[in-house]
């Protein structure tokens, strides 16, 4: 059963509406609290918005349904209002607190932590089984994305996780919009985003498709190695692209 | 039967006037035996031969204006004009002529004294008459050609020895009746007319067996297309289509069924799929309506939120807004957040009921939502049982509606073939097809009549051919028997002329064709050293004549031993080709002739050994019997330098 057939079915309604902004607040405290669990001092707002994107685009991978998300191309790559609504709500319960907050011109700059009052709401949450798999999702996705945020040749001027902005915008279907440079244009989610979707199915059918290259005796593909392959073709691609910028 | 054998012109003289050629007008009188016309080269020896048999017969040897061209260099009055003078006769009559060179107008005609001036334009006319009746030879042709080919030899004339037909023109008209030669002509003429007239007809018949056989092929074409005409082969095609169509018809009918009995599961299996779909949505919505409660029961839980919030952001009580240490604020925080004291009276609350309520609730919810996310998971699962089945269907509906399509369009095929044989088995397309080839046969029998008609031409022209050829035989045969009793005679005849030249030569009877006519004509042909020589290419250049020159001699005797008349035989000899040891031998042999008849030897003086061997054979006194070229011929520098020399030369050798 895929995300297609279940939502193309569901009436937007009021009840649907709250539910879906329940659930993206959820997100977001499982994303805070999957970086405290990777010992993360902070997230920025870029770091939220990149982090949650990824965990979107890729769900396919272990078609988890995760809140629906309107992004955009913004100025620095995938951005989503919803996310920042939430965000704020989420500070507003003390679930989420400001770690530090500066402005430059109209930017507003903010590091973010999880507070106990949050980690408590996480706990709840996640007894139910549907809200757990989200979490486990989640986790994945971070652990990938700690693994590749130090890595050597992405950009300088950003610090941390921010630093994956660059792994983002090798992301196929958001690349696509990149370069045809049509700022403002939502980002294509589920089915529709094919160029990803073919990529993770090619990745999962790795095996099939490259007999001779994959041995099956020393790799095994799991959800993670899965993931892993993703983020290497992403950061293969950022290298050869900057290296023929330069 | 008595034969009138025909009369040769025997030329007593002649006078050549006003011819530019030469320098003076000039005359001769032919004697019996040896006549000598000697001369250098370019002095008009040749010309004279053509001159004498244009005055005879006032045809040019060759076009008009070989005598022109040299006459009429300056403006001569009508006296002044070239012309040659004749004496000659034929039998017993005299005949003098006078015709102009510059024209073949006769000027002057006597037949045995006789004047004839008072009609110039009927005087052509007159002589030619006049000469075919005195001769015996009815045709100016066959004249022309006794004298051109037999009596009047020019230096580079043709060999009448190995010429068959002028061989046997001339041997006809020498020793059978006059009308004799022009009968075979005739006849020759008819059968080669007939044969042509078979050959024409066999040309247009085989126009005809050509559109014949160009029908005959149009028809088996036909008929090959129209092989399907034949009834019981188009019926039996008929009845093989009509059962197929019956098949294609039940498969039709089948197909339509088994769309019949599969659409009402398609109908039912898309009701179940929006059925289970509406059904999914509402556990979706139920299940949503719990999930809020359930999250904001967590979100909302006033307690932790308002008395929470105050201690941990301005360690404030919420009720009596007395601040706190932090320490105390940290403590209570924890207390409240582990919902151990109650934050207002402190009391210990444990698992306290509201907290217990609240998780009691959380539970009940917890568990609706398991039950409701299960229930929702089967639906799907149902949902996506009745989707598979929907689509296996609509693929086989599909398949069937294409299969129906294909047969449907097969059964229209049918029908349209069926109705075509229907058509062609109606009687009218029938009878107009039979009409079509019967068309061909009419016009097949047409012209195999017509192939009949040209046939019976074609046997008929043969018949007239055979006919005619046998005429021709039956008459070349009466003169074959002619030829055997003249035959032995003439070939001793020419064993004289041939001499010793010759080790061994003798003349034999050879029956050969000739391209005119395919019926065999018995001829002279010679042998020589044992080989009959049927080509003049079979002998060298000298013997060739030699053999020439002595057959023609021969024939003059002959002649005149049998029929007693005489002619004027004129040689140009071209003793040059002749060695030391054979040109004496010549001039011997040809003197045999010199007390049969009148001989004119023209020739250069290249040979004096020859003319001195002539000379010396003639027992007459040569001094009126020669004209000397270099007397009366316009000499070049060159000649008239030599000219004493010459003179010497020639006293030489008519020297006895």
């Amino acid at each position: 059963m895929n995300n297609s057939v279940r939502y193309s079915n569901i009436r937007i309604s009021e009840i649907g509406a709250i539910n879906e902004s329940l659930k993206r607040s959820n997100e977001i405290l499982y994303l805070f609290s999957a970086a405290n669990g990777l010992n993360w001092i902070s997230l920025s707002k870029i770091g939220v918005q990149k982090c949650l994107y990824l965990a979107e685009i890729l769900s396919p991978t272990k078609e988890v349904i995760l809140a629906f998300l309107n992004f955009i191309y913004h100025h620095k790559g995938p951005y989503s209002k919803d996310i920042q609504n939430a965000l704020d709500y989420l500070v507003s319960l003390d679930a989420i607190e400001i770690v530090s907050f500066t402005t430059v011109g109209i930017n507003a700059y903010a590091d973010y932590k999880i507070t106990e009052a949050g980690i408590s709401l996480v706990e709840n949450l996640t007894l139910y089984p549907v809200e757990k798999e989200k979490l486990l999702w989640i986790q994945t996705v971070m652990k990938v994305v700690d693994a590749y945020k130090d890595c050597y040749g992405l950009n300088e001027k950003y610090r941390g996780v921010d630093r994956i902005i660059d792994l983002v915008y090798q992301e196929p279907t958001f690349k696509e919009i990149r370069l045809r440079q049509a700022k403002g244009e939502i980002i294509p989610f589920g089915a529709e985003n094919k160029l990803t979707v073919e990529l993770i199915n090619f990745l999962k059918t790795i095996e099939q498709e490259l007999p001779d290259k994959f041995d099956k005796n020393k790799y095994k593909l799991n959800l993670e190695t899965i993931l892993l392959s993703f983020f290497e073709y992403l950061y293969v691609e950022h290298l050869s692209e900057s290296q023929s910028n330069a | 039967m008595e034969i009138e054998y025909i009369k040769l012109p025997v030329i007593k003289q002649i006078e050549i006037l006003n011819y530019g050629l030469f320098k003076d007008n000039w005359d001769y009188e032919f004697k019996k035996g040896l006549n000598l016309f000697v001369g250098g080269n370019r002095l008009g020896k040749t010309t004279t031969v053509y001159i004498i048999l244009y005055g005879l017969i006032g045809i040019p040897r060759t076009d008009k204006s070989f005598f022109t061209d040299r006459v009429l260099t300056e403006k001569q009055s009508e006296d002044e004009k070239p012309s040659v003078r004749l004496l000659f006769d034929i039998g017993d009559n005299s005949i003098e002529i006078e015709r102009d060179l510059s024209n073949s107008n006769i000027k002057y005609l006597s037949i045995n004294g006789n004047l004839y001036e008072e009609d110039k334009s009927n005087i052509e006319e007159t002589y030619l008459n006049e000469l075919a009746r005195l001769s015996g030879i009815p045709s100016i042709d066959d004249y022309k050609d006794l004298l051109a080919k037999l009596l009047i030899r020019e230096e580079e004339g043709t060999h009448l020895l190995w010429a068959a037909n002028d061989q046997i023109k001339i041997l006809r008209l020498l020793f059978n009746y006059g009308e004799y030669a022009s009968e075979i002509e005739e006849l020759t003429k008819s059968v080669r007319e007939a044969n042509s007239e078979v050959r024409d007809q066999q040309y247009f018949r085989s126009k005809v067996r050509g559109r014949l056989d160009a029908i005959r092929t149009q028809k088996a074409k036909r008929l090959g297309e129209l092989g399907q005409v034949d009834q019981q082969v188009l019926e039996e095609k008929l009845q093989d289509l009509v059962k197929e169509s019956d098949q294609l018809r039940d498969s039709y009918e089948q197909v339509t069924k088994s769309i019949e009995g599969k659409e009402p599961y398609k109908k039912q299996y898309t009701q179940n799929v929006y059925g289970l779909s509406n059904e999914i949505d509402e556990v979706e919505s139920e299940i949503m309506k719990i999930e809020n409660e359930y999250f904001r029961s967590i979100y909302d839980d006033p307690k932790i939120q308002l008395a929470g919030h105050k201690l941990r952001h301005n360690r404030i009580c919420m009720f009596c807004n007395q601040k706190i240490s932090s320490a105390k604020a940290k403590d209570v925080l924890k207390d409240i957040e582990d919902l151990r004291k109650c934050p207002v009276c402190s009391s210990d609350i444990g698992k306290s009921s509201v907290v217990e309520m609240q998780a009691d609730e959380r539970g009940k919810l917890m568990n609706s939502l398991l039950d409701l996310r299960k229930k929702a998971d089967e639906k799907i699962k149902e949902h996506s049982l009745n989707q598979n089945e929907l689509d296996t269907i609509a693929k086989e509906l599909v398949q069937l509606w294409e299969e129906k399509e294909a047969l449907r369009r097969k059964i229209e095929e049918t029908v349209f073939d069926i109705d075509d044989i229907n058509l062609m088995l109606s009687k009218p397309e029938m009878e107009r097809k039979q009409e079509e080839i019967s068309h061909y046969d009419r016009d097949i029998q047409a012209l195999e009549k017509e192939m009949d008609h040209w046939l019976e031409q074609i046997n008929s022209a043969r018949e007239k051919e055979g006919r005619a050829s046998q005429e021709l035989i039956a008459k070349s045969r009466e003169f074959d028997s002619i030829l055997q009793n003249i035959g032995s005679n003439f070939v001793a005849i020419f064993k004289k002329y041939v001499g010793d030249f010759f080790d061994h030569c003798e003349l034999v009877i050879r029956r050969r064709s000739t391209p005119e006519s395919r019926i065999g004509f018995d001829l002279f042909i010679p042998k020589l050293e044992g080989r009959e020589r049927f080509y003049p290419s079979q002998v060298s250049k000298s013997e060739a004549l030699f053999l020439d020159y002595a057959f023609r001699l021969s024939l003059c005797e002959l002649y005149k031993q049998i029929t007693g008349n005489e002619a004027l035989l004129v040689i140009e000899t071209s003793e040059g080709l002749f060695d030391m040891a054979n040109a004496p031998i010549l001039a011997e042999n040809i003197s045999n002739f010199f007390d049969i008849s009148y001989l004119l030897i023209i020739s250069n003086l290249g040979r004096p050994d020859f003319l001195k061997a002539l000379v010396d054979k003639s027992r007459e006194d040569m001094s009126d019997r020669v004209l000397n070229y270099f007397e009366i011929g316009r000499l070049s520098q060159v000649q008239a330098n030599e000219k004493d020399r010459f003179d010497e030369q020639l006293r030489k050798i008519l020297e006895h």
